[in-house]
């Protein structure tokens, strides 16, 4: 799969997560467990308002190395799992795929926790800044404490 | 001679400042502290570079206020990571 598809890449246009995951299955060679998880822009902020888009700027070059290593260190971390992640930039209505990812593993345990990895450390480490426009105006936003508490979770002791 | 830069901002800082602006640098280089004294000075708007939660970029990594930046070196202003 290393030579078939990128283990991470950045996507200006549309993600279509149903495509994505049929090729991450087609690199599939002997695994027994695949884990996918996909992203959608949502159509109300925490505070209740109505979320007309969401905007993800990066830093060409910075951002698609956030992403790389992230990938590189969940495939490390779960014994050489195999991961893929998708990421979009730019405008984002709500409803569309922000972000996909999926692992490949021997058993489920590891695919499962691959991912859940992987969307930890995209949401507080990934390379971007995000504006939520909303009807009543923009805002850039941070990482919540539940974002960056859940990130924590992975640099207590290594499971097993 | 002074060497013109020029440095690239993201998020926030490039809806309310611009993509990218140009700063002279000292034939020598200058720290990212003293960049961001000399920006504040050539332009007010600029003064919000100066926000300790703004980190200086260099050949995109994230640097240190005394780092000495190089003319010729890729320079940019991040606001904190909204992360993905």
């Amino acid at each position: 799969m290393a030579d078939a598809v990128l283990a991470a890449r950045l996507e200006s246009g549309a993600l279509e997560a149903d495509r994505e995951l049929r090729l991450f299955l087609d690199s599939v060679t002997g695994e027994g467990a695949v884990v996918s998880f996909v992203g959608i822009a949502r159509p109300v902020s925490r505070d209740g308002a109505a979320v007309t888009g969401l905007y993800l700027d990066h830093y060409p070059g910075m951002t698609e190395r956030s992403l790389a290593t992230i990938a590189a260190d969940a495939a490390a971390r779960f014994d050489g799992a195999r991961v893929y992640v998708v990421h979009r930039s730019g405008m984002v209505a709500p409803g569309e795929a922000i972000v996909f990812v999926a692992a490949a593993s021997a058993h489920r345990r590891k695919a499962f926790e691959a991912a859940d990895y992987l969307m930890d450390r995209l949401k507080t480490e990934a390379a971007f800044w995000k504006r939520e426009d909303r009807l009543d105006g923009s805002a850039w936003i941070e990482p919540t404490e539940q974002d960056r508490a859940d990130t924590q979770r992975w640099s207590q002791a290594c499971p097993e | 001679m002074e060497a013109s830069v020029k440095i690239l901002l993201f998020g926030s800082l490039g809806q309310e400042i611009g993509r990218e602006i140009l700063a002279d640098l000292p034939p020598d280089g200058c720290s990212v502290a003293a960049l961001r004294q000399r920006l504040a000075a050539q332009d007010p708007a600029y003064g919000a570079l100066a926000r300790p939660s703004i980190r200086a970029c260099v050949d995109q990594v994230i640097v240190a206020e005394e780092f000495l930046i190089r003319p010729g070196q890729e320079v940019a202003f991040v606001p904190p990571l909204s992360g993905g």
